[in-house]
């Protein structure tokens, strides 16, 4: 009683001490930092924190124990990057779900392009037997089953009141026949019992009903971490962080000529658009046979305008040349030294034929000796396959400065304008303190809100 | 011939004095009055500095993420709840893309106040005990309008009454717009009613004004 009684003139007192000016920095503080208002408790911990000037422990103590700082405000952010729109309503797939768990279990950021690694939920499998795990989550007296597909006779969810965990495995066995469902149990939520498709290679279906579900992108227990070459890949070789997941294959490397994987990630995670890029001084000796080199009977088209950009952007693009996405079979296949057909595909109307043939996946970057060393590219420049790609990305001083700028427009602009100089100014200076602190995300949050919002 | 030349030199000079620029050895002209006329000296173009202060937005509109969960986390209404995915499932491609408040349209607020009394209706289910109490007001208390705004406001604002004008302007209005009309015949009745009380200050949400 005597605590309870603490507690209220604590919070009274809290209240009491408040300015109106307090009051709105914290309440901006946790909108910008989650995306959703408050709690009144919340408000209070962080006007408390906030009078005692120690703004960056309030951004801090927000991040780790709002749930929706991972649900609303990381997710947001870098559902965009998973598309060639920049659409932030498409569902969660596994590349989002890897950027996101990076910055949840503050893993160096930087390692997203590289790193053996996937992200699932993790649940018990409704198999054709009862196992003691899921014994143990039948057992409970009162329990309400929810479905992302629904129950075989219509409803999405169905309350169990006294079964027995023999009789509820029967009637979900019933309902989802196929082995193909897991069961979660979230410790916020001790009653509910969410059922989902367990994970798939060549579907998205397990991240989509987890989402629909809302189920909590913050909790590691059920958003685990797990290994690619597990899951998508039998060769180890083929695993490269976010550029090997299903999802990307998806985006960028069905039909085309792979180089979207190059294209479009620079613009999404290195903030440049590949007009920025363009540089008509490079050697041409890497552009495919695809690209016309009197196009129109302009052969001055080509020279000024075509290969300004695939002098850089093909050489580069060449690292995905076992990589392939098939729409039929919605499987990514990775081929070890068999190129992908359509690298090496021709014009048909141009009986020169000129342009390299993709014979393996080396890759070179051009653009580091060129216009854009201002990407401040770091020691890697060739190599083979994906993986030392992904490296050759991750050490390029564009991507912490890139990085700064997303979570800058995020949290101080909620993406409604562009920076002006003084913000750009800002970016740089968040960008150093971003690498000193190992790419860490969190802290790049942290900082950022404490920026612009106090 | 010399006419000619005295004509080019006129025309010379007055187009001199048409761009400002008189030769410094030529006697100037005046006006008429004997003054001459002050020098003319170029404005320089300096750009305004633009200030950080005045662009950081002030309000922007919320995503679809931002606002199930602010519905879910204020009314404690799971978004897994069966009719809160199937109102969901509706709206979903009715809510705005955009952060930019100047994309919201009537389109989007009539998907988000359908989104809005569908968690309000299951708030007000799960705040409804055996007797039919909402909220722990019974619906033959006369003052019910009053005291079931102020538990909706105690239950869904972030900051004290005292501390914000607005709620207490909120507070009146939603008690207003429920004692209207406040023929009662029905437990029906009474629940529509709080639903609407619950509507009336959850729509609002839209915007972020932070």
């Amino acid at each position: 009683m005597k605590i309870i009684l603490f507690m209220f003139v604590l919070s009274t007192e809290l209240w009491s001490q408040s300015t109106p000016e307090l009051v709105i920095k914290a309440r901006r503080l946790h909108v910008s930092l989650t995306g959703t208002l408050p709690t009144k408790v919340q408000m209070q911990q962080t006007i408390s924190l906030l009078s005692q000037q120690r703004a960056r422990e309030a951004a801090v103590k927000i991040i780790q124990e709002d749930e929706n700082f991972y649900n609303v405000t990381v997710k947001s952010m870098v559902t965009p990057w998973s598309n060639k729109t920049s659409d932030h309503s498409k569902p969660l797939n596994d590349m989002t779900a890897l950027l996101l768990g990076f910055i949840r279990d503050d893993i160096p950021f930087n390692q997203v392009f590289y790193r053996d690694s996937l992200y699932v939920f993790r649940g018990t499998l409704i198999g054709a037997s009862l196992s003691p795990a899921l014994q143990a989550l039948l057992t409970e007296p009162e329990i309400l089953f929810v479905s992302a597909t629904g129950f075989r006779n219509g409803p999405s969810d169905v309350l169990s009141k006294n079964e027995t965990a023999g009789a509820r495995h029967q009637f979900l066995k019933d309902n989802f026949p196929g082995s193909d469902r897991i069961l979660i149990k979230d410790p916020k939520y001790p009653k509910l019992r969410f059922i989902i498709s367990k994970y798939a290679p060549d579907r998205n279906s397990h991240f989509e009903e987890a989402e629909s579900l809302s189920l909590d992108l913050s909790n590691s227990n059920l958003l685990k971490i797990g290994l690619q070459s597990d899951y998508l890949y039998s060769d180890p070789k083929a695993v490269s962080g976010i550029l090997s997941t299903r999802e990307f294959a998806k985006a960028y490397l069905q039909a085309g000529t792979n180089r979207a994987g190059i294209a479009y990630i620079v613009p999404h995670m290195f903030c440049r658009t590949m007009d920025q890029l363009k540089d008509g001084t490079l050697s041409d000796e890497y552009v495919r046979k695809d690209i016309p080199r009197i196009p129109g009977g302009l052969e001055t088209t080509y020279k000024n305008n075509c290969v300004a950009c695939h002098t850089g952007l093909d050489p580069l693009s060449n690292a995905f040349a076992y990589h392939d996405y098939y729409n039929a079979t919605g499987k990514v296949l990775y081929t070890p030294t068999t190129v992908v057909a359509k690298l090496n595909a021709t014009i048909s109307n141009d009986d020169t034929q000129i342009g390299t043939s993709v014979s393996d996946d080396y890759w070179i970057n051009f653009w580091k000796s060129s216009l854009n060393s201002r990407m401040g590219w770091g020691t890697t420049n060739e190599g083979y396959g994906l993986f030392s790609l992904g490296k050759m990305l991750s050490e390029t001083k564009q991507f912490s400065n890139c990085m700064s700028q997303r979570v800058y427009e995020k949290v101080c602009l909620n993406n409604i304008r562009k920076l002006n100089s003084k913000e750009r100014d800002a970016v740089v200076a968040l960008a150093a303190s971003f690498e000193l602190n190992n790419y860490n995300m969190k802290n790049l949050f942290a900082e950022t809100s404490v920026s612009c919002k106090e | 011939m010399q006419r000619v030349i005295k004509m080019k030199k006129i025309l010379y000079l007055s187009l001199l004095v048409l761009v400002g620029c008189v030769p410094a050895n030529k006697p100037e002209l005046s006006p008429g009055n004997g003054t001459a006329p002050p020098p003319f000296v170029p404005h320089p173009y300096i750009p305004k500095e633009e200030t950080v202060d005045s662009l950081v937005p002030t309000y922007s509109s919320r995503n679809f993420d931002q606002m199930i969960q602010i519905l879910s986390k204020v009314t404690g209404v799971h978004a897994s709840r069966a009719e809160i995915r199937i109102a969901v499932s509706k709206v979903r491609s009715q809510l705005p893309l955009s952060y930019d408040p100047i994309s919201y349209s009537t389109f989007n607020h009539i998907s988000l106040t359908s989104l809005v009394v569908q968690y309000c209706d299951s708030f007000v289910t799960d705040q409804t005990d055996a007797s039919g109490s909402i909220l722990g007001i019974a619906e033959a208390d006369p003052a019910w309008p009053a005291k079931i705004s102020q538990a909706l406001v105690n239950r869904f604002a972030i900051t004290e009454v005292s501390q914000d004008p607005f709620l207490q302007t909120a507070l009146n209005e939603i008690a207003g717009i429920m004692q209207v009309n406040d023929i009662i015949t029905t437990p029906y009745d009474y629940r529509k009613k709080v639903i609407i009380g619950c509507t009336l200050f959850l729509a609002s949400s839209y915007f972020s004004f932070d």
